[in-house]
């Protein structure tokens, strides 16, 4: 029989006890299964998708332009226009549809463990309450990240490249996918704090999922447009241009309250969540 | 497993209330090191809860308690390096096989050699006799497989204190004689804190018991002195051809508190109980004997069947038998 004198004891890393085996374990839900594949292909169709139906457009611009139907000018304007709204529509169908795939992704993290019993089980090892909730949203951060954000915006610049001939400048690009990450990671913070805060998952899904689609209450309350994430990636009015598709096309921010305020609330989510998930009882 | 062994467990007034209800009242424990303790107790009756303050997985509302001399909240995660726990419906991550399971579970305590944790897990999968379906996903087990990989991953770190909660509650009676079995042998190893409510499974393994009633300890002893009464000691003789002389001489002795006589198989049994057990064990035999037309078939101190001392507690609401 072995004894435990012949193995190496873990480490004590404190309130990171036990990090490195969770994130591995959740890390192996997002890699080590199909959920990457699949995850890739959902939002390749629906965003990307969008994208390639808008842009379908541009070859009967090029065409009419080759048959004399409309001038060289017109179409370079035609084209100008197509390759904006082409923007606009990646940024809005990534700031809508992979925020409710987050929501859906995130509200089980939690709930389901709870339900299910294995958060008591594995809370009942040397491991730390923090180190258990901080693998999931790095984990899941990083899913996020490399599915919905990295994957779609090169299969976006490639299918936005080849359809309009416009090189957008890549750091702007870059910028702009950040914006993104930032509005899906609001949506993932304000999901687990739910999780924590909430035993059903009515709560935890349905919340999220008004904040993504209450786009129009920054209407009714200015304010709540300056704070929120809606202005990262869509328009809430004429001047208020999305500031995502503002840096994909290499002009200045009018403002970076937006995100100064989802960047703040996301800390608070995330701060609130681990607090709460410290003295939750199992 | 003897009283001067340290102790593993110690609870002072361990309070714990939900919502205005108090699960758990005042609870003072003492669990000594290398044995089996059974935490009895009806349904309801807190035993969860005290394992789960225990593990840290709830919170005392007042009272305190250590493990391994260490402070249960403060000290909580050095507390669990040393602890293996089985909870009463052991939940795992379906998709994984028992192997994977193990090795999720040896990380947390372990970070090498990766040759030696995967001998512990093969190790561990054979004692609870899962070498077979090692890795086959946990979601086709049945209840039976899940409690011995229950008792597996509690026991991969061999740890010091093995906290079960119910384990054979859910199983059949060979699931239950297996996993009995498994607890006996790692009895020299390691200190065993176990709820349950199966009184059979208490009598046959356990070293030492505690009943806890509506969130109150009730009683709190080795399984002999319980088993044996605390109301007094008595004796129980079998016998035949007694005469109601023989029982009056006996009623005469200023040792014997009462004799009680019932008949039984075609003999009679008498329970007399004494107030001088140093006396009785010399006298009582001899002076029954005396009499020429009496057969003793049996002679023996009075025992107890744990059902009846259990249902004398719970139901009575007392400390004695």
């Amino acid at each position: 029989m072995t004894r435990n004198s012949a193995l190496i004891a873990a480490p004590d890393r404190g309130w990171l006890n036990g990090f490195g085996n969770l994130f591995r374990k959740e890390s192996g839900q997002w890699w080590g299964t199909w959920q990457w594949v699949i995850q890739v292909f959902i939002w390749l169709a629906i965003v990307n998708g969008m994208l390639a139906m808008v842009l379908l457009a541009a070859p009967k611009i090029e065409a009419a332009q080759a048959s004399h139907e409309i001038a060289a000018a017109e179409a370079a304007a035609a084209i100008q226009a197509l390759a904006q709204t082409a923007v606009m529509v990646f940024f809005i169908f990534s700031g809508l549809a992979p925020a409710v795939g987050v929501v859906i992704i995130a509200q089980d993290a939690l709930v389901g463990e709870r339900q299910s019993g294995t958060a008591a089980w594995v809370l009942s090892k040397p491991i730390s309450r923090l180190a258990f909730m901080a693998s999931k949203l790095a984990s899941d951060a990083l899913g996020i990240l490399i599915t919905m954000v990295l994957a779609q915006g090169v299969v976006a610049y490639t299918i936005y490249k080849v359809g309009t001939g416009i090189s957008l400048p890549i750091p702007g690009c870059l910028a702009a996918l950040g914006l993104l990450y930032l509005a899906l990671l609001f949506y993932l913070s304000l999901t687990y704090l739910l999780g924590v805060l909430f035993h059903s998952r009515g709560p935890v899904i349905g919340i999220p999922l008004l904040v993504i689609f209450g786009n129009n209450l920054a209407g009714l309350l200015p304010w709540l447009g300056k704070v929120m994430p809606w202005n990262l990636v869509m328009d809430l009015g004429p001047d208020r241009p999305a500031l995502a598709v503002l840096l994909a096309q290499g002009q200045p921010l009018p403002t970076i309250l937006p995100i100064l305020g989802t960047l703040a609330l996301t800390i608070i989510f995330i701060a609130v969540a681990l607090w709460r998930f410290q003295r939750e009882e199992f | 497993m003897t009283s001067s062994n340290p102790i593993v467990i110690e609870t002072h007034d361990l309070t714990k209330t939900f919502e205005g209800t108090q699960a758990l009242k005042s609870l003072n424990l003492k669990v000594r090191q290398h044995s089996i303790f059974g935490f009895l107790g009806p349904n309801g009756a807190g035993k969860t809860t005290t394992i789960k303050l225990l593990l840290g997985l709830a919170r005392p509302s007042s009272g305190s308690a250590t493990v391994f001399g260490q402070d249960i909240h403060r000290d909580s995660v050095e507390i669990r390096r040393r602890i293996g726990y089985l909870a009463q419906e052991p939940r795992y991550y379906e998709h994984l096989t028992a192997r994977q399971t193990l090795r999720f579970t040896a990380r947390f305590f372990f970070s090498g050699p990766k040759a030696i944790i995967e001998e512990r897990i093969q190790e561990t999968l054979e004692l609870v006799g899962l070498q077979d379906k090692a890795d086959r996903p946990i979601r086709g087990f049945s209840g039976g497989e899940r409690q011995r990989l229950g008792i597996a991953q509690a026991q991969v770190n061999h740890p010091d204190l093995l906290i079960l909660d119910e384990p054979a509650a859910s199983l059949d009676p060979q699931g239950r004689r297996d996993v009995l079995e498994v607890m006996d042998r790692l009895r020299q190893y390691t200190t065993i804190f176990y709820s349950t409510h199966i009184l059979d499974d208490v009598q046959r393994v356990s070293d030492t018991v505690a009943i806890l009633n509506h969130g109150e300890l009730v009683a709190q002893a080795p399984i002999e002195e319980l088993l044996a009464g605390s109301g007094g000691v008595a004796y129980r003789l079998k016998l035949s051809g007694a005469s109601q002389q023989t029982r009056a001489h006996l009623q005469s002795q200023p040792w014997v508190t009462a004799l009680t006589e019932q008949p039984v198989n075609g003999f009679i049994s008498w329970s007399v109980s004494v107030s001088d057990e140093a006396t009785a064990e010399s006298q009582l035999l001899r002076l029954v004997l005396s009499d020429p037309g009496v057969s003793v078939a049996e002679f023996g101190r009075q025992k107890y069947d744990l059902e009846e001392v259990f249902l004398n507690i719970v139901e009575g609401g007392r400390n004695d038998p």
